[in-house]
């Protein structure tokens, strides 16, 4: 599990950061002393995470000089999130070797997406796993394919999507809102009645393999696998 | 200056060599002297007096275009005091000091107010900055908690934020040269992001989005196509109707890579499309909707002028209006 350790002065962020890439599966660390110009550094030198977000303005210190110096102990990927949204910042930011620089309020999707590519970078590593299995039912995103005792069906990229996110997240209702929400946030801009379409079609082609009533509908709750 | 407006300026002194001169005649002739001698006098008289009077217009006539011009090659008219000289004329020496002390009393006011200006505008930028905070914490909490009511109060948030944007890119406008990085940027990546930000709005306003995938490079500022492409979609939901939608495509010709942003919306007048880039115009359409301020395409508008994309928009109204941002390819040339 990759670690990310959070440096930014503001405790609502902070904990709320927390949270959310907790539940996208990293284990996170918030520096919590400011109190001298050089206690963050000293906290995240002893964590020593995978990845770390780094806010500008800071008490007793500020991003850039703590970039610096981090740098000169590690190469661990940095990114700079901060309301400060000069070309000035963000160039200064780069060049003392921050690998990415996000600007508040930042857009949740787009913050985990460079998170992961900044961790991919770094480790050669695929965020998501390739391939999942659930109920006998294997699914491949490399190749969209389903595969059930043997049998193999081809899915578009917006049945794959839906079929992955439901398995990924199998025994509970999802409801409509919820899938289409994480098919923007990948970039694939369907509406309620394209949903409905997808579904009944993703059906189709799961009992063409022999797959039958993988996907079950609960009125007002949404869809469980 | 022509020489008869001169003449006005000077019909007195005129006037009174005229009186002198005729005066003058009636006491010769008294004295009985011939009329060949009384003209010989006149003539002597004219001659002398028009040389002075040719002379002081020319010398005038220096003067002013002198000024004249010296007020025509400066750039900051106000400071025409220091580039006036004297040629020793006492009248002219005065005139010359009061107007210095005019223009500087002028000068000083215009420094204290574009000074308290560039406060005022420090003082919003950081204002504006503070705001991102709270609204950072509200987005992050509504995310956690994925609620009907948290989806509601994103979607207002998000307004915040846009709303947010606008003032800061409003008090830049002008001053943005010094701030773009401009480098390849992927128009996909800019699109998506900028629907993504704008992913409530869309969903709650219960738009079809269709995006056609479109490979194209292009150089820019991505931040600040991300704010224009904002204000187009923003202004898409708006002025919505039923069963809206969004298209996006993107196409190429010989020197250009053309995006164009079309919704099935209320569309814009015919007589109002000159104008719809107009500061503060809210047309028509406007004064249906309270909260249409009038700036949103004002700033596409001179955000494009400084990156160096042409924006144009086609509209019928209750059909759809269309904005098309042209960016130049001529950058991939560069090595």
């Amino acid at each position: 599990m990759n670690h990310i350790y959070i440096i930014e002065d503001d405790k609502a962020i902070c904990a709320e950061l927390t949270l959310l890439l907790e539940n996208a599966g990293y284990r996170v660390t918030c520096a919590s002393d400011f109190s001298a110009p050089a206690a963050p550094l000293a906290q995240f030198l002893q964590a020593s995470p995978d990845l770390l977000l780094l806010d500008i303005n800071l008490p007793n210190t500020d991003g850039f000089a703590l970039c610096m110096k981090i740098r000169r102990a590690s190469q661990i990927p940095i990114i700079f999130i901060t309301g400060r949204d000069s070309k000035m910042d963000e160039l200064q930011a780069l060049s003392l070797g921050g690998d990415d620089y996000i600007t508040k309020p930042y857009h949740i999707p787009i913050l985990l997406a460079r998170i992961g590519n900044a961790l991919k970078r770094s480790k050669g590593e695929n965020a998501l796993p390739a391939a999942v299995q659930y109920g006998g039912l294997g699914l491949d995103s490399s190749t969209c394919t389903a595969t059930y005792q043997g049998a193999c069906t081809e899915l578009s990229k917006r049945e794959m999507e839906i079929l992955y996110y439901l398995m990924t997240h199998s025994g509970r209702y999802i409801s409509r809102v919820t899938l289409i929400e994480h098919l923007w946030d990948t970039n694939l801009y369907i509406d309620d009645n394209t949903l409905s379409v997808n579904i009944t079609r993703l059906r189709e082609k799961l009992s063409q393999i022999g797959v039958h009533n993988f996907i079950r509908t609960k009125r007002g709750m949404g869809y469980i696998v | 200056m022509k020489f008869s407006d001169f003449l006005k300026d000077e019909i007195f002194s005129v006037l009174l060599q005229l009186v002198c001169a005729i005066t003058l005649t009636i006491y010769l002739r008294a004295l009985s002297l011939g009329t060949g001698e009384c003209a010989l006098i006149l003539l002597g008289w004219f001659v002398v007096a028009a040389l002075y009077y040719f002379y002081k217009y020319d010398r005038t006539n220096r003067i002013l275009t002198e000024w004249e011009s010296a007020l025509q090659s400066l750039d900051k008219k106000y400071l025409l005091g220091e580039m006036l000289h004297n040629d020793g004329s006492y009248q002219l020496l005065r005139l010359i000091q009061i107007l210095k002390g005019a223009l500087k009393s002028m000068t000083e006011n215009v420094s204290k107010a574009e000074q308290e200006k560039e406060e005022y505008q420090e003082l919003l930028e950081k204002w504006t900055h503070e705001l991102k905070a709270p609204l950072t914490a509200v987005l992050l909490l509504c995310e956690n908690n994925p609620s009907d009511v948290t989806r509601k109060i994103s979607l207002q948030a998000g307004r915040l934020a846009y709303n947010i944007e606008q003032i800061l890119y409003y008090t830049r406008l002008g001053y943005l040269a010094n701030d773009c990085l401009i480098k390849a940027v992927s128009l996909e990546d800019v699109l998506n992001t900028a629907i993504l930000s704008n992913k409530q709005l869309l969903l709650q306003n219960h738009f079809s989005v269709q995006v056609q995938p479109a490979g194209y490079t292009v150089y820019t500022d991505a931040k600040l196509l991300g704010f224009i492409l904002n204000q187009i979609i923003n202004n898409s939901v708006q002025y919505k109707r039923s069963n809206p939608t969004l298209a996006v495509r993107a196409f190429e010709t010989d020197h250009h890579v053309h995006l164009e942003i079309q919704d099935n919306g209320s569309g814009i007048k015919e007589s109002d499309l000159g104008r719809v880039f107009d500061k503060g115009f809210t047309g028509s359409n406007g004064h249906r909707r309270e909260f249409s301020t009038g700036i949103g395409l004002y700033l596409c508008k001179g955000l494009c002028k400084e990156l160096g994309i042409a924006i144009c928009i086609r509209s019928v109204v209750d059909e759809y209006t269309c904005v098309r941002l042209s960016f130049q390819k001529g950058a991939q040339r560069l090595p």
